[in-house]
């Protein structure tokens, strides 16, 4: 909302520059974001929220200086002359809708010549952003601006049978608007008729068929008061936002009415001339009730932690003009005029007191009271950590929308074959439904930073999936990780050769990050997964249960998302990790020597290692940490076989292990990866 | 006797002396006093004295091995200390060639600067709540007294999934869902994420909030002040200036919106803070009774406050970040700087 300095002063005396003006209003909760100068004009650009409609006109901010600075608030002229025959005999108003129009005050005007409004007037127009038409034109708007009420001029002549009737739109009707729109309209709209049909949407935009022309000499003028939600309701339907729609929307007071048809006859006569027929037509089918609200000065103090002298609190009151009163002791009373449609509570009333009394007047304490333990939620905990162990292992954490395609789901097969949470509203295409995995945001994060020449990509991202639950209220919202890499394993350095990554640093990194968080005992379970490359991918095993997969990125889509060379991807769920035991419990460090061997063996290469490290550690009796140490395949080596070699250490925690006992061991371990697997010892 | 002996003896100290190794230096031992060496020779050939010169021969003789032995222990000791200054000496690398660093990875700006604000909060005794993104119209907007078709509303741009179920727009729905369980004390911060329709230069369709709240018997208006101050001051220093001036929000009556002082220009007025030298960082308000009517909170018994922030902007303020749009690109380049 623009207010013009200039006109302000109409209202009430300004003494302080402008700058100092604004920031009494800012602080008085009326933002003033900006002060230009418009072709002399100082004019503030002024943010009013959604409850202070009142603060939608020169009139209202002027009373709210005059609250701040005690000073008298100057009101606008309206003393008419009213001259010609009695509105009775010109016309009649009609409201059928009372729900939707409880007040409609109008007054006609005879001889009125069409012109330009005074050269002021225009001037101040413009400098709210309001072109000037004609001086009737410009007398609607200028009262509107002036005190908040949206009027509307009729060609009185182009009425049938010059009356009005308010009613809800019938089903089918249509009406041309100002702006030349036809407008299809339904049962929810409400409209201002003639004694044909449709005149003007209500408290939204007026009709082609009876607007001022410059023939026009004589008015019907409308002054009225509309439901905010209906009209805010048509006005949304019908994508039509208007300065009238915008002041209804969020209520006009309906004890103003009669005043503003008043002032705008007075004006009208004042820049076009004519006759102001006498009386207003004023149909009220649902008159306001005085709205009186309670508050007990005890709780201004206890609710606001300050004691503000009762004398101030009626001062400030006052100077809002909400006549407070005592009743009984404690219990006060406000009158909320009719202009104050926010004023319903105790809270609203001591909210008044705070605003003009100073929110910074109010002192800084730290509250007092019953203490409440923190807690920490054991997956919040857990989240926190395995951020703490990927970024160890040179994970970058990234933060992707939680939108996604209907094609990214199709690409990565990562539906579940059931529909996804899918927006009624999308912002873009690319952006339809909520991610039911976390991997498409972090593989277009992989793309972008490809494109930009970055090749060694480490990036992680944890965060809630949505997953589609039939017949719940809400979908399934899970706590994931996920990662993506490509590029080396270990950079050339002048002390070491470059390495590319592969499957291993993929899987590596899931071990690493979930040995951080306690889960030691997982297994790799071969699977094809559809966004991961046969034979590289793996569900990540913690007993029976899958914590998530881990692989190479599936040739297909490592070319979508620009990887060259390799890609591995792991994606893990955090409830499941939860579910895994980590309790620790120490175990007394060895005191007895350790006796080492290797083992080499040639087996074939469809073998599993984790299949026969597991027969390794069921037959070998104080068998400690088993290490791979060298897996080879080639010359010297039978075609599809491999040769693979494990050193182990044997320790027992009672006694020194003989030779002879170790031995027995070695012996059945291969005794059992012969039987088991077709090994030959090397 | 006496003579030959303190000639060995010169030649031998000579011998040690020039000795520049532990091999060199054994081999001066053996030479006097190995099984062959002279002074071996010197002791068998006492046998040939008479009984009267044995004596006084055998104690000179004692003494030459002793001062021997003496000299080639104290060599020892010079010449390791020789070695060891040698050894040290062939190890001297170039220190300022580059180390062998495991890459470390990055935080993301916005967790880690949740994570701070989190901890502040935590400080003064506000546990964290988490509640569903995807959210149902009461909780986000019906109970936090935004009615059906007002234009409170309209501050909010909204995601739909169905007519009843939205993207929550804010994470003060979790408000609504601990009250419901919980009766007070409460004292709770809710992060997340959180949806508007829109999406422009400046407006991201997703980021981060973390709001918060209170509820206990007589908790009142300075006590909001006080808590917000208190935050403030904790993040951004101690010696920002921070004010509250009125505002509006449905389920907050009175409302405030919280300003600091311009961490850009300290105050002076530049374009982060449009000149004004102040910026908007929090809303937060009082409770409103129809919150606690939603809840079945008796609002004559309890009050409470609540407050809201965008770690977005706190963080592009924090860290100097000038477009919103670099904290959802994930460029490596920019994620490695925090």
């Amino acid at each position: 909302m623009k207010i013009n300095l200039d006109w302000l002063t109409d209202y009430v005396d300004i003494e302080e520059g402008a700058q100092a003006l604004a920031d009494a209003l800012t602080m008085a909760g009326l933002e003033v974001e900006g002060i230009e100068e418009v072709a002399g004009e100082t004019v503030l650009e002024i943010g009013v929220t959604p409850n202070r409609p009142d603060w939608l006109c020169h009139l209202g901010v002027a009373r709210e200086v005059a609250a701040i600075f005690s000073r008298t608030l100057r009101l606008p002229k309206a003393d008419l002359l009213e001259e010609g025959t009695d509105v009775q005999a010109y016309t009649s108003i009609d409201i059928e809708d009372p729900e939707g129009c409880p007040r409609y005050s109008g007054r006609v005007m005879t001889g009125v010549s069409h012109g330009i409004a005074p050269e002021k007037v225009t001037r101040r127009l413009e400098s709210i952003g309001i072109r000037s038409i004609s001086n009737v034109v410009d007398a609607t708007n200028y009262v509107m601006m002036e005190l908040g009420q949206p009027l509307h001029a009729f060609d009185y002549h182009r009425l049938a049978e010059n009356r009005i009737v308010v009613r809800k739109a019938r089903k089918g009707e249509i009406l041309e608007t100002l702006d030349g729109q036809k407008r299809q309209l339904t049962t929810e709209d409400l409209l201002i008729c003639d004694g044909r049909g449709p005149v003007a949407l209500a408290g939204i935009m007026g009709g082609l068929n009876s607007e001022v022309l410059e023939s026009t000499q004589d008015l019907l003028l409308e002054s009225a008061c509309f439901d905010p939600m209906t009209i805010r309701r048509s006005s949304k339907r019908l994508g039509l936002s208007t300065e009238a729609s915008y002041r209804f929307e969020r209520g006009t007071d309906p004890t103003g009415t009669a005043r503003a048809v008043d002032r705008l006859a007075y004006l009208i006569r004042e820049w076009a001339g004519g006759d102001v027929c006498k009386g207003v037509w004023d149909a009220h089918p649902r008159p306001e009730k005085e709205r009186c609200v309670p508050f007990r000065m005890s709780r201004v103090k206890t609710f606001l932690g300050v004691d503000i002298p009762g004398k101030e609190t009626v001062s400030v009151l006052r100077r809002l003009q909400l006549a407070p009163e005592k009743k009984k002791g404690e219990l006060w009373e406000i009158k909320a005029p009719g202009f104050r449609r926010d004023l319903s509570l105790e809270e609203d009333v001591i909210e008044e007191i705070a605003r003009i009394y100073g929110y910074d007047q109010v002192p800084v304490t730290l509250p007092v009271g019953r203490t409440v333990p923190v807690k920490t939620e054991p997956i919040e905990r857990l989240q926190e950590n395995l951020r703490d162990a990927l970024e160890g292992i040179g994970f970058n954490e990234a933060v992707t929308f939680s939108f996604i395609s209907q094609s990214d789901i199709e690409d990565l097969g990562i539906g579940g074959g059931v529909a996804p949470v899918s927006l009624m509203n999308p912002i873009s295409e690319e952006m339809t439904v909520m991610r039911t995995s976390i991997l498409p945001g972090l593989l277009k994060a992989l793309r972008t930073n490809i494109s930009r020449r970055t090749e060694d990509v480490r990036l992680y991202e944890t965060g809630r999936v949505f997953l589609p639950c039939g017949g719940c209220e809400l979908p399934e919202e899970r706590l994931r990780v996920a990662g993506v890499m490509t590029g080396v394993r270990s950079q050339k350095k002048w002390f070491r050769a470059l390495e590319e990554a592969d499957f291993f640093d993929v899987k590596g990194a899931v071990e690493a990050m979930l040995g951080a968080v306690g889960i030691t005992t997982v297994t790799f379970k071969e699977m094809d997964i559809p966004h991961l490359q046969p034979g590289q991918s793996a569900w990540v095993m913690a007993g029976e249960v899958s914590l998530g997969s881990v692989g190479t990125l599936h040739p297909s889509l490592k070319e979508k998302y620009r990887a060259r060379e390799w890609a591995g991807v792991f994606e893990l769920d955090l409830h499941h990790m939860l579910d895994v035991d980590t309790t620790k419990k120490y175990a007394r460090i060895p005191q007895y020597p350790e006796v080492l061997r290797d083992l080499a063996v040639i087996v074939g290469r469809e073998v599993p290692a984790e299949m026969m490290e597991d027969v390794i550690r069921g037959k070998g009796r104080d068998l400690g940490r088993v290490n791979l140490f060298d897996l080879y395949e080639g010359k010297g080596v039978p075609e599809g076989s491999r040769s693979l070699a494990w050193s182990l250490r044997f320790q027992s925690p009672e006694r020194t292990l003989t030779d002879e006992e170790v031995d027995a061991s070695m012996a059945a371990i291969v005794k059992a990866l012969e039987k088991g697997f077709g090994a030959k010892l090397r | 006797m006496e003579k030959q002996i303190s000639k060995l003896l010169e030649r031998a100290r000579k011998g040690i002396e020039s000795a520049s190794s532990l091999k060199e230096l054994d081999e001066v031992r053996v030479r006097y006093l190995g099984k062959k060496g002279e002074v071996t020779a010197l002791l068998k050939g006492l046998g040939a004295l008479s009984p009267e010169e044995r004596p006084a021969a055998g104690q000179a003789v004692n003494r030459g091995r002793k001062e021997i032995e003496d000299l080639l222990a104290g060599r020892k000791v010079v010449i390791q200390g020789l070695e060891a200054e040698q050894r040290l000496k062939s190890q001297v690398v170039d220190v300022s060639l580059p180390g062998v660093v495991y890459d470390r990875g990055s935080r993301h700006p916005v967790t880690r600067v949740m994570g701070e604000i989190l901890d502040i909060f935590r400080g003064m005794g506000f546990s964290v709540h988490q509640g569903p993104e995807v959210e149902k119209d009461y909780y986000n907007f019906e109970a936090l007294n935004f009615p059906k078709d007002h234009p409170a509303r309209d501050m909010q741009d909204t995601f739909f999934v169905e007519e009843e179920v939205v993207l929550r727009t804010h994470t003060s729905p979790v408000q609504v869902r601990a009250m419901e369980k919980q009766d007070p004390p409460l004292r709770i911060v809710s992060p997340g994420r959180v949806y508007r329709h829109d999406y422009d230069v400046t407006h991201s369709p997703m980021f981060h909030q973390v709001e918060g709240f209170m509820v206990d018997e007589g908790v009142a208006f300075s006590d909001l002040k006080g808590v917000l101050v208190e935050f403030v001051h904790q993040f951004f220093g101690h010696e920002v200036p921070v004010r509250f001036r009125p505002s509006f929000f449905p389920f907050t009556e009175p409302s405030a919106e919280v300003d600091m002082g311009c961490v850009m220009c300290r105050g002076k007025g530049c374009r982060v803070c449009s000149g004004t030298g102040w910026l908007e960082i929090l809303g937060s308000g009082m409770i409103h009774p129809e919150v606690f009517r939603h809840v079945g909170y008796d609002s004559e018994k309890y009050t409470g406050f609540a407050f809201g922030m965008g770690v977005e902007r706190i963080a592009m303020l924090h860290y100097g970040i000038d477009d919103i749009r670099l904290l959802f690109e994930n460029d490596v380049r920019f994620l490695k700087q925090f």
